[in-house]
């Protein structure tokens, strides 16, 4: 029976994908929308009946195999088609079914416009089944199985509307530069393999327990390897730049991939593998770094971007930097915590952004919208929840979480006190660009022209933002920190961190007196509302202000304004000089190598010819070359 | 089941088919002809004991007897696969072209498949050289007289290039037959013969004996794979060559060089292969990345894809020489999965071309709007040669690197950059041809371009075998895997047992 | 001193004895007045020549040294002068379809080119140098005059004039050679000169100065390096089927004496590292002009010359090895590489003189002013797309020119394979390598022709030349066609009996062998 449910959950949305992919071209929204909707809540419903019986049974037994059939057969590899379910994937699968379900419906009436939604939603469905593979896959090969396809989808979708080339362009590069990140994994899980002699993840993991830990060798390259491949897939530092241009896509795909799901895989991938990442402190201090300068540079960029998913994009970018800070410390479950919940707030977010755009008709740029409060009230109340989430007003999921990741970055032995100085600082920026964005759109006075008359979505859009918001509100309640609950609310067990006990371990933090703790949560709390005021002052009250500090820090203002250049940057540092070369090579390869051929050739004729001029049909110059052959042959007859 | 039978099976074809009055009835005849060879090789595999790493099927007559060359025939995991990729890519070209082309065309390809059938199946190393020989008649014809504007020159360089390498090899194997008279006795070009000498190896110079064998012949099949630095015949070749030649050159030809190292190189040298192994390993990392990036900047599609074959060959050779199992059973898949999509890409093209009448790249753009089948199906066979897991692509390249991560991990290092590099040519040209804008070349809606239903029928079998090839890898390996360990585990002292003639 | 002829021994001479009544017939008949049909006189000589196969193998006797030990007969020698009497046959069959061969003086032409057979066996039988000498002149001497009649362009006259000239320099060296030996070993019965070769040990350099003039002079003949300059403009000149019987029987006659003589040890005297080394250079530079000189040719019967040089330099390597080694690899695959460099050559000079009359006949159609006689040159371009108009003909072009360039499944493969398995036995490499490389570059020439015969640009079909066969005598044109096809199918077929003629060819290179020790 349980192995029913469990092919079940990847039943339903392949069946979806291929419904939907052989009636490719109908134009019926509705038709196609429900099935591919209907088939993420069967999948979503088989992941819950398979879960609910986890709370009655203790943590140890938690967990259900299935395996299909033998991929790759070798004396020293075996690599089965085969799938686990415990607490970690689980938990990944209800929010990638529970949101993914919510975006699809949603995306019924965004799509309403579109000639193709059948194939749109058949690469949804098909998502869907290679996010699930990657999450359930119980070793590393099958979980790149589903990273590659997850990137795979990624592309066909943000070049969904491939008659605009520069759409295509925004899917290639995000292709290319995750296929940069799989390269990486791929290394990464070479050097696992090496080193642990199989991939299945529960026997890694027991080989890890009694391996140990290493300032420096094969086992961290592997494991910085592996990072590089996490930080391709989640866009963190290097590799990040491919997310703002994956804003080309669809705006339901951009909250499904570019902000709930897949770039949260490579938090997972590393949760998942926390047992080895543990072995190698020095690596899980670069994630950390590399965490918090993702967090401010993106949070830095956002504060003047205009366009409203290019701010939700960074933010993203920069939340993620905060799950890489959490990993980055050892808290690996609260990283989970921070993932569940960014995925309500952000996934709201970003179809709250998708319902404007809609009723605007296409108009990202927030120069050109403001109170819109009155026109879209359900939107703007459930943006509202949101906006509170991520800045981390208390009680609300992000304070919670956020919180968690603040302390444990202070309190845990790999953390340190500038490590939670730069992530409050960061929190301060968040609250400001969002409050930015809240009262440019929502607040501050009409900016639109008349003839755009901004209307509230239909009850697909509505429903989708109504549960997310009521979400994003409550789902801090999953892993309230022990601080709060032991004062407050009278004990509510900390849910998420039992579960997640065995799997993803946090690391044991420093007594700290319950003061401390205090102070630390109100610091954060007291420097996010001051940010949030500065910003409500700077867009509300006095909007001449923002123009007059820009002109002050001129260079700054358009230094964050233009991203820093990193495109450009990469551009001339990678891409330009790869063409050059690429060029001269193939210049070379036809002038040099293909002309030896040639030059050799025109030697042999040359020879040829010389020889033909010998032959000249003189009698008396062949009597002579005789003379002379029948003396030299003599000569060296008498020499020798 | 006698592979005699297997392999003159298309001579008996075409010599029917001048018994045949109409011409009609003789394309029938030519197509029932390549019907019945795929036939009888489907028959093979099914008859084929997957236990055993021994020669099946034997066939042993006395040829030239006085200096050892017999008539010897059999087939093993190692060249059960490429009989039957033979015999179904020359299915699929009768079942695209029989009604098309005139008679000496299919009757080329007829022959071409007999020499390549003869090739893979011959154990005598001169009856090997003679189809290796042979294979290359037809295809200088194919590609001379049905080419494109420079075919002449395209084919005498395909014809010079090889058969330079080729006469050597014969030097080669005289030479070996030599060995074997100073140590066995008399002279004998049987291959299990030749695997029982042990040919004085001296590690430092290049002049001992087996260093230098090894070398002439792994050039002789480096021009055929191709190679880095003898690879400039391929593009040309690809240019000028029709769709059905360039998927024989594509699919088969290039096979025919790595079955080469496979059957002779490795066992019959493997101290020099040992010591001088990681040459050709840095010629096939350099391969890889000095072809994908040539790749990038290519204007015309066949060129692109000519190259994008010489970066996968750069895998196969990594493959060979990394002596692991999974280096070992990586190349093997690998030959077979590049011959089914470089196949598949080179028909696409074809079709396109014969429409479009141009390759240039610029030419073209917003294809997909147009002509929807014909994308979806270009992009499976481009993740395909992105090696995009659960396509035939990823299986080899997967099971390459691991090997030569195996090896030495910075060989690795290198390597995988194939794989950013593989994908980036391919979504450039996949960019440029179905994206953006339609272009003006095909702006009215006249000219229909989409495929119609015989070619859809072939790209879709192409598809599934690239993702039944992807998925159950298995199924296709389960032929191979023995001999590949007997391959892998002795390698100093590698023989072959004979099966009893059974049945 | 037996000087009366016991009979046996005539009975041995009854073929040349054949020969030379069927070569007189005509021209006798033609004295007297009356002029036979020359039908008749064809088919009377074509007798004769079958005669005398059949009593060369009739009367054919084991290692008898005959008229006062003058002639030597053993097997390879039969076989040989069978094998050019072959040649003679189907030469002949190509000449009579020849309209400009039969026009006039006909009688003269076929007495000549049997005397120059004659000549031939002679040097093959001889056992005595000076009678080989004689054979070669008296051969010589009638391809000279025929030549001369063959064509009355200049061309001919100006070919025949230098193969004089130059040829009667070269049997002086021969002659002056002759000398040489005869002064240091006191004889010249070649029986002898094998038993003197063995036991002075410390050989006079006078004895291998006159071995090496001798070589020098057959060289001239088979066109090795420094005098192979007469035989292009030789070939132009003479008439296609003639030069088809000379390039092949004079190569065949003219190496199984190399190879008579390389037997003689010479290589194991002191001298025999130098010799050596001159003959190596010499196979290795005839190789390269060979292969490189036709590389700009655009006239096929230039090409098949300079391919017939470079297929000497092949034959010379088997003849350096034969010298240098004692087991009878090298004998037996220099006779298989004749064999099939006969049966090639011949085919291939067959068909182009059959394309010529071709020619011949379109050139009379469309202004038939042009005289009679006018030999049309054949161009490669001509050749275009003859595959669809006349399919057998140029198949077997093909094929021909595929055993020419040494391709497998023909017959040249396997003899070029056992040239280079017998060079590789005695570790001569970097001849063989020499030899790839010049087949290498031989493969643009040969591939020449192929190309333009198969390339079919429809809309120029009408514009083909060779459309129509010519009308003359439709019953000896067809035989021609067929005798084409008949030794195109050998050179594709023998291939796969090699087993066979290598069994036979060795047994009886052993026979000369054991002979010699």
């Amino acid at each position: 029976m349980q192995n029913l449910f469990f092919s079940l959950i990847f039943i339903f949305p392949l069946a979806g994908f291929f419904i939907n992919a052989i009636r490719w071209n109908s134009k019926k929204v509705q038709l196609s929308g429900f099935i591919a909707s209907g088939a993420a809540l069967g999948s979503f419903v088989s992941a819950l009946v398979l879960l609910l019986p986890f709370l009655s049974q203790d943590a140890s037994e938690r967990i259900i195999n299935i395996y299909f059939f033998n991929w790759l057969e070798f004396e020293f590899l075996s690599v089965p088609f085969g799938f686990v379910l415990d607490s970690l994937s689980g938990i990944m699968t209800l929010v990638i079914t529970g949101v993914g379900t919510l975006i699809h419906i949603f995306s019924i009436s965004y799509m309403s416009g579109d000639d193709r939604p059948a194939k749109y939603f058949s690469y949804l469905n098909f998502f869907l089944f290679n996010m699930l593979i990657l999450v359930l896959a119980d070793n590393l090969l099958l979980t790149f199985v589903g990273w590659e396809g997850v990137g795979l989808c990624s592309y066909l979708l943000i070049g969904f509307w491939f008659s605009d080339i520069q759409k295509a362009k925004a899917g290639m590069k995000a292709f290319i530069v995750n296929r940069i990140g799989d390269a990486g994994f791929l290394l990464g899980l070479f050097g696992l393999f090496s080193i642990f002699g199989s991939l299945n993840y529960a026997e890694i993991s027991v080989a890890a327990a009694n391996t140990s830990p290493e300032t420096w060798g094969v086992l961290s390259l592997a494991c910085l390897f592996l990072f590089i491949g996490a930080a391709g897939k989640s866009a963190q530092i290097p590799l990040f730049v491919w997310l703002p241009d994956a804003m080309a896509g669809p705006t339901p795909v951009s909250a499904l991939i570019h902000a709930a799901t897949m770039v949260t895989s490579g938090i997972y991938l590393i949760v998942r593998l926390s047992s080895v990442f543990i072995l190698v402190p020095n690596i899980l201090h670069i994630i950390a770094t590399v965490g918090v300068i993702t967090m401010l540079l993106a949070a830095s960029i956002a504060i003047t971007q205009k366009d409203i998913k290019k701010v939700l994009a960074y933010s993203t970018v920069s939340q993620l930097g905060y799950m890489f800070i959490a990993v980055g410390v050892g808290a690996f479950s609260v990283a989970m915590f921070h993932l569940i919940t960014h995925a309500f707030f952000k996934a709201l977010m970003f179809l709250g952004a998708g319902s404007v755009i809609h009723s605007m008709r296409g108009e990202q740029n927030m120069d050109k919208m403001g109170g819109l409060k009155k026109y879209m009230p359900i939107t703007y109340y459930t943006f509202l929840m949101g906006w509170l989430a991520i800045i981390g007003t208390p009680f609300f999921s992000g304070f919670f979480s956020k919180d968690e990741i603040l302390f444990y970055s202070f309190a845990s032995p790999l953390g340190h006190p500038l490590l939670w100085l730069l992530s409050v600082l960061g929190a301060g920026l968040t609250a400001f660009y969002m409050t930015r964005l809240m009262s440019l759109t929502f607040w501050g006075k009409e900016k639109f022209d008349s003839n755009v008359k901004p209307h509230e979505g239909d009850k697909f859009i509505t429903i989708p933002l109504i549960i997310l918001s009521i979400l994003s509100i409550f789902a801090g309640l999953i892993s309230v920190p022990h601080l709060i609950s032991k004062t407050m609310l009278g004990h509510i067990p900390n849910f998420l961190q039992n579960t997640l006990a065995l799997i993803a371990p946090n690391i044991q933090a420093i007594y700290m007196s319950p003061a401390q703790e205090f102070l630390l949560m109100f610091a954060s709390v007291f420097v996010a509302g001051l940010m949030a005021a500065l910003a409500f002052v700077f867009y509300i009250k006095k909007t001449s202000l923002p123009k007059i500090l820009s002109n002050k820090f001129k260079v700054i203002y358009n230094l964050s304004l233009s991203k820093y250049k990193i495109d450009e940057g990469y551009n001339k540092i990678i891409v330009l000089p790869l063409q050059y070369i690429s060029k001269s090579l193939s210049d070379m390869d036809k002038l040099f190598i293909d002309d030896i051929t040639f030059k050799l050739s025109n030697f042999v004729q040359k020879l040829g010819s010389g020889f033909c001029f010998l032959q000249n049909g003189k009698l008396q110059s062949y009597a002579f070359y005789f003379v002379l052959g029948l003396g030299v042959i003599v000569g060296c007859f008498f020499i020798t | 089941m006698s592979l005699s039978l297997l392999i003159f099976f298309p001579l008996i074809g075409i010599f029917l088919s001048f018994f045949v009055p109409s011409l009609y009835g003789k394309r029938i005849v030519l197509f029932s002809t390549a019907v019945i060879e795929f036939l009888l090789s489907v028959k093979l595999l099914f008859a084929f004991n997957t236990q055993t790493a021994a020669l099946q099927f034997v066939e042993k007559q006395e040829w030239i007897s006085s200096f050892g060359i017999s008539y010897f025939l059999g087939v093993d995991g190692l060249s059960i696969g490429l009989v039957l990729l033979t015999s179904f890519l020359t299915l699929l070209i009768f079942i695209y072209s029989w009604k098309k082309r005139e008679l000496s065309f299919l009757s080329a390809f007829l022959i071409l498949e007999l020499a390549l059938m003869g090739s893979f199946l011959s154990i005598d190393a001169i009856l090997f050289y003679i189809f290796f020989e042979i294979s290359l008649l037809p295809m200088y014809f194919i590609v001379g007289l049905w080419g494109g504007e420079r075919k002449i020159y395209a084919s005498y360089k395909l014809l010079i290039y090889t058969l330079a390498g080729s006469l050597f090899m014969l030097l080669g194997i005289i030479y070996m037959m030599n060995l074997t008279k100073l140590e066995l006795g008399n002279f004998s070009s049987n291959l299990l013969d030749w695997y029982k000498l042990d040919i004085p190896f001296i590690a430092g110079t290049l002049f001992s004996t087996q260093s230098l064998l090894f070398f002439i012949f792994s050039i002789a099949f480096a021009i055929k794979i191709p190679l880095f630095p003898l690879h400039t015949w391929l593009p040309d070749a690809h240019v000028e060559a029709p769709t059905e030649g360039s998927m024989m050159l594509a699919g088969l030809m290039l096979k025919l060089g790595v079955y080469g190292f496979f059957r002779f190189v490795l066992p019959i040298f493997p101290e020099a292969s040992q010591y001088w192994g990681w040459l050709f390993i840095f010629i096939g990392v350099l391969g890889i990345i000095y072809a994908s990036l040539i790749a990038m900047v290519q204007t015309d599609i066949k060129k692109l894809i000519a190259y994008s074959s010489i970066a996968h060959m750069g895998y196969v050779i990594i493959g060979l020489f990394s002596f692991n199992i999974f280096g070992l059973t990586g190349a093997y898949y690998q030959m077979l999965a590049h011959g089914i999509t470089s196949s598949a890409l080179f028909f696409m093209v074809g079709l396109i071309y014969y429409k479009t009448k141009t390759r240039q790249i610029k030419d073209y753009g917003g294809l997909a709007s147009v002509a929807p089948y014909f994308s979806i199906l270009f992009f499976i066979f481009t993740c395909a040669s992105m090696a995009v897991p659960l396509t035939s692509g990823f299986v080899g390249e997967f099971l390459i690197l691991i090997g030569a991560f195996k090896l030495s991990p910075i060989i690795a290092y290198f390597a995988v950059l194939g794989v950013i590099l593989g994908a980036s040519y391919m979504l450039i040209l996949y960019k440029k041809v179905f994206f953006g804008k339609i272009s003006t070349l095909y702006k009215d809606t006249s000219l229909n371009l989409d495929l119609c239903l015989k070619e859809k029928y072939i790209l879709v079998i192409l598809a599934v075998v690239v993702f039944s090839m992807g998925i159950f890898p298995q199924i296709f390996l389960k032929y191979s895997n023995i001999s590949l360990q007997h391959l892998n585990k002795n390698y100093q002292n590698y023989n072959l047992s004979l099966e009893q003639e059974n049945k | 001193m037996n000087i009366l002829f016991n009979l046996p021994q005539v009975f041995v001479l009854l073929p040349l004895i054949f020969l030379f009544i069927a070569a007189l017939v005509p021209i006798s008949i033609k004295v007297t007045g009356a002029n036979l049909s020359h039908n008749f006189i064809t088919i009377e000589v074509l007798l004769g020549i079958l005669l005398s196969i059949v009593s060369i193998f009739v009367f054919s006797s084991q290692q008898s040294l005959i008229l006062f030990n003058s002639l030597k007969l053993d097997d390879i020698v039969e076989y040989s002068a069978a094998l050019v009497l072959v040649s003679l046959f189907v030469s002949i069959l190509f000449l009579k379809n020849n309209q400009s061969f039969t026009a006039h003086q006909f009688e003269e032409k076929i007495f000549l080119l049997l005397n120059s057979a004659i000549g031939l066996i002679i040097m093959l039988w001889a056992n005595d140098l000076l009678l080989m000498f004689i054979g070669l002149e008296y051969a010589s001497l009638s391809l000279y005059i025929l030549i001369l009649l063959s064509k009355n362009s200049s061309f001919s006259k100006e070919a025949a004039i230098k193969y004089f000239l130059l040829g009667s320099f070269l049997s002086v060296i021969l002659l002056y050679g002759l000398s040489f030996i005869y002064g240091s070993v006191g004889s010249l019965y070649f029986s002898e000169l094998l038993s003197v070769s063995h036991n002075i040990f410390s050989m006079s350099r006078l004895f291998s100065l006159g071995i090496l003039l001798v070589f020098a002079g057959l060289f001239f003949k088979v066109a090795i390096f420094p005098f192979h300059f007469w035989l292009p403009d030789v070939y132009e000149g003479a008439e296609t089927a003639v030069v088809s019987f000379m390039a092949s029987s004079f190569k065949l006659v003219i190496f199984i004496i190399l190879l008579k003589l390389a037997y003689l040890d010479i290589a194991f005297g002191p001298h025999g590292q130098s010799l050596l080394n001159i003959f190596e250079w010499m196979s290795a530079l005839t190789i390269l002009i060979g292969s490189v000189a036709a590389l700009k040719q655009t006239k096929l019967k230039k090409i098949l010359a300079y391919s017939s040089i470079a297929h000497s330099g092949y034959l010379l390597i088997a003849v350096i090895v034969a010298m240098r080694e004692e087991s009878s690899y090298a004998l037996m695959s220099s006779l298989y590489y004749l064999l099939s460099y006969c049966t090639l050559t011949v085919a291939a000079f067959g068909i182009v003189s059959y394309l010529e009359q071709c020619k011949l006949q379109n050139n009379l159609d469309k202004n038939n002013t042009s005289d009679e006689d006018q030999e049309p040159v054949l161009l490669v371009s001509d050749l275009k797309s003859l595959l669809y108009t006349k399919p057998a003909l140029s198949v077997s072009f093909i094929i021909v020119l595929l055993g020419l360039a040494g391709l497998p499944p023909t017959f040249g493969f396997f003899a070029k394979f056992l040239v280079l398995l017998s060079a590789l036995n005695e570790q001569m490499f970097w001849l063989s390598i020499w030899a790839i490389i010049g087949s290498i570059i031989s493969l643009y020439y040969y591939f020449k022709p192929i190309i333009s015969m198969c390339s079919l640009d429809n809309d120029k079909l009408d514009t083909v030349f060779l459309k129509k066969d010519s009308t003359k005598n439709i019953f000896w044109n067809k035989t021609h066609l067929f005798s084409i096809v008949v030794l195109a199918f050998l050179s594709i077929s023998l291939g796969f009996f090699s087993q066979d003629i290598i069994e036979f060819l060795s047994q009886i290179s052993n026979a000369f062998i054991e002979y010699k020790i």
